[in-house]
C-alpha cells in the first residue's frame, strides 16, 4: 500500500502495466471494452465448479448424456449452456474402480474454464505441476485421499487445445437423489481429479 | 527434478478470492477476448507463460506472482501489435493521468496528448 498522502490518485505498477495493455488494444481496435467487461464480470461471478457439478451430476443420473458425455465433451457440455470461449477441445474422464484420472498443466495453467472456472492457487504451483506427475499417488494423499492399490491412476497433461474433466465415481448413498442434492457433493478438486465426491458433504452444506 | 513436498501447505485455498487484485481479472479476460477474437494463439501464449513461471516473478502490488508472469507473457504475446516502445509510452501517459487526476475521482487517459 502506498503511504505518501499526495491528494493525487496512484496507480501500482502492475495496474498501470494492465490498464496500458488493454488501452493501446483497445485504440488500436483489437479490443471491444463492452466485450472486455462482460468477460471480467463472467469470470468473477458466473463460471465456477458449479458448472462442472451439473455436467457431472447429469451424467450420474442421465446414461444417455453419460455415453455422449464420453463420447464427445464439448457438444455435452454445450447441451448445458456451457462453453469454451477460446475454442479449446474438451474431454471427460471416467473414473472407475480401476482407474482413477488427475489433470494437470506440466507446461503452465491450462485449465478447463467453462466448467471450473479459474484453476486454484496449488493447480499453478510447481510443486502440484511436477509432482502430479512423478508421484500421483504421493499428491492424492497430500489431499487427504487415499486409492485401493489395485487402482492405477492416469495423469492427463493439459495444453492450451486440450482440456479434461475429471467424472468421479457416484457414491455410495446417494440413490434416488435429484441432480440438484447430488451437484452439490460434486467438488471442484473431484473434477481435477484430486479429491472424491462423499455423500456426507452435503450434510456439511 | 526434485519433487517438492510442501503441496499439503499450499492446497487448503477454498475460500481465496479468484482473483487477488482487479488488474489480474482484467488481465485474465484480455487474454481470453483475444484468443476467442483470434488476435492471440492459445499454444503461444502457453509456451510464454510456462517460461515467465519458472522465472520466479515476485508477487507485488496486492496482487501473485502467477498474475505478474501472466501479464509479462501477455506483452510478450502482443509485441508485435504492440512492442514494448509503444507500451511503456502508454504506461507513462497512465502514470501521468493518474497524478493529474484528483484522488477518488476515476482515472481516465487523455487522448489529447495524441494530437499534439
Amino acid at each position: 500500500m502506498s503511504t505518501d498522502h499526495a491528494d493525487h490518485s496512484h496507480l501500482s505498477d502492475m495496474d498501470v502495466r494492465v490498464r496500458a495493455l488493454q488501452s493501446v488494444l483497445e485504440e488500436k481496435g483489437f479490443v471491444d471494452p463492452a466485450a472486455l467487461d462482460e468477460l471480467v464480470t463472467l469470470y468473477e461471478h458466473e463460471v465456477g465448479p458449479q458448472n462442472g457439478a451439473r455436467v457431472v451430476a447429469r451424467a450420474w443420473t442421465d446414461s444417455d448424456y453419460a455415453a455422449r458425455l464420453f463420447a464427445s465433451a464439448g457438444p455435452a457440455i454445450a447441451e448445458l449452456g456451457y462453453s469454451g470461449r477460446q475454442g479449446e477441445h474438451m474431454v471427460a474422464l471416467q473414473n472407475t474402480p480401476e482407474t482413477h484420472n488427475m489433470v494437470v498443466c506440466t507446461l503452465c495453467s491450462c485449465y478447463p474454464w467453462a466448467v471450473l472456472g479459474l484453476p486454484p492457487t496449488w493447480y499453478k504451483a510447481p510443486a502440484y505441476r511436477a509432482k502430479a506427475v512423478a508421484d500421483p499417488r504421493g499428491v492424492l494423499a497430500d489431499f487427504g485421499v487415499s486409492l485401493p492399490e489395485a487402482t492405477k491412476i492416469r495423469v492427463w497433461d493439459s495444453t492450451a487445445e486440450m482440456r479434461y474433466l475429471v467424472v468421479p465415481m457416484r457414491p455410495e448413498g446417494t440413490d434416488g437423489w435429484s441432480e440438484e442434492a447430488l451437484a452439490a457433493i460434486v467438488t471442484r478438486d473431484s473434477m481435477i481429479g484430486t479429491g472424491l465426491p462423499h455423500a456426507d458433504e452435503a450434510a456439511a452444506r | 527434478m526434485t519433487v517438492p513436498d510442501d503441496l499439503a501447505s499450499i492446497r487448503s485455498d477454498d475460500d481465496e478470492p479468484a482473483f487477488a487484485a482487479p488488474w489480474e481479472a482484467t488481465a485474465f479476460a484480455l487474454k481470453a477476448h483475444l484468443v476467442a477474437t483470434g488476435v492471440l494463439d492459445a499454444a503461444a501464449f502457453a509456451t510464454l507463460l510456462g517460461e515467465e513461471m519458472r522465472k520466479d516473478h515476485a508477487a507485488q502490488d496486492e496482487g501473485t506472482a502467477y498474475f505478474v508472469a501472466y501479464v509479462t507473457a501477455l506483452e510478450r504475446a502482443i509485441a508485435t501489435i504492440a512492442p514494448p516502445e509503444r507500451l511503456a509510452a502508454e504506461q507513462a501517459a497512465w502514470r501521468a493521468a493518474a497524478e493529474a487526476t484528483p484522488h477518488g475521482a476515476p482515472i481516465v487517459l487523455d487522448r489529447c496528448r495524441d494530437k499534439a
